[in-house]
């Protein structure tokens, strides 16, 4: 007779402190329409940057097609997602794999 | 566009006559747009159900509507936007600068998406229809605004152009 093992199943409070947890990453990607100078001041705006590290990060978006801005928690990383998309910039959550 | 005063949380920009014409008419035609609301995630890190993710693509687009009518009330304001001998004098907080930059924006990605999102630079074309070509002269003039408005944010003096 086969037998089974339940897989383990994450309680509400594991699945609470994995949301708080900083493994989310905010990514930008690039797209045909926003100017690289506008890119540019959103991130120094959002993220309180210093030109030059902005403009790594928008050279990066450009050229790779896509660059990892920050690692945060779930709620921290939803709220940068949705402040770059209020400048209509591409951004989304993703999980850190790594 | 020339800056007039920049100085913290203040900024006063001279918008020649065609300038502030050009602001207007590009967040007019923005609000006939219907922009698409923009997903949380590619991949699928946190489930989100649908309503509230409805909710907050409203909430997103709501706010570009509220920039654009905010932007437009500053340009109409005879109080803010005063009729001089070389035009207009825009009298702007910093929290109203930043807003007609993502208003100008919004208007260019705006129609960028009304033309179905090409890349040019790939070398896309669009189908050369008398809407498109609209679209496309709206994209540009936004895109210039987007880019002088910058520059005088930044504190530079834009480039004045003749009427």
């Amino acid at each position: 007779m086969p037998m089974t093992t339940p897989a383990p199943v994450a309680t509400p409070r594991e699945e609470a402190r994995e949301v708080r947890e900083p493994g989310y990453l905010v990514v930008c990607w690039n797209d045909p329409v926003n100017l690289m100078p506008y890119v540019t001041h959103v991130f120094q705006r959002v993220f309180g940057w210093d030109r030059a590290k902005a403009e790594r990060h928008m050279r990066e978006v450009h050229e790779e097609g896509k660059s990892v801005l920050v690692r945060e928690s779930f709620e921290k990383a939803e709220a940068h997602v949705h402040q770059l998309q209020g400048y209509s910039l591409q951004a989304t959550v993703e999980k850190d794999a790594g | 566009m020339k800056v007039l005063v920049s100085e913290p949380g203040r900024l006063v920009v001279q918008l020649t006559q065609r300038e502030r014409q050009e602001m207007r008419v590009v967040l007019h035609a923005m609000a006939k747009e219907r922009r698409r609301a923009p997903p949380l995630t590619r991949g699928d890190p946190q489930g989100m159900p649908g309503d509230a993710a409805a909710l907050l693509a409203g909430e997103l687009l709501g706010g570009l509507e509220d920039a654009r009518l905010a932007a437009t009330a500053l340009l109409e304001d005879p109080a803010r936007c005063v009729q001089g001998k070389g035009g207009y004098g825009l009298r702007t907080t910093e929290a109203e600068a930043e807003g007609l930059l993502r208003a100008l924006n919004g208007a260019r990605v705006a129609f960028w998406e009304a033309l179905g999102s090409p890349d040019f630079e790939a070398g896309e074309r669009v189908e050369p229809t008398e809407r498109n070509r609209l679209l496309v002269a709206l994209l540009e003039v936004a895109g210039s605004l987007v880019g002088r408005w910058l520059a005088c944010m930044a504190g530079d003096a834009a480039e004045e152009r003749e009427e």
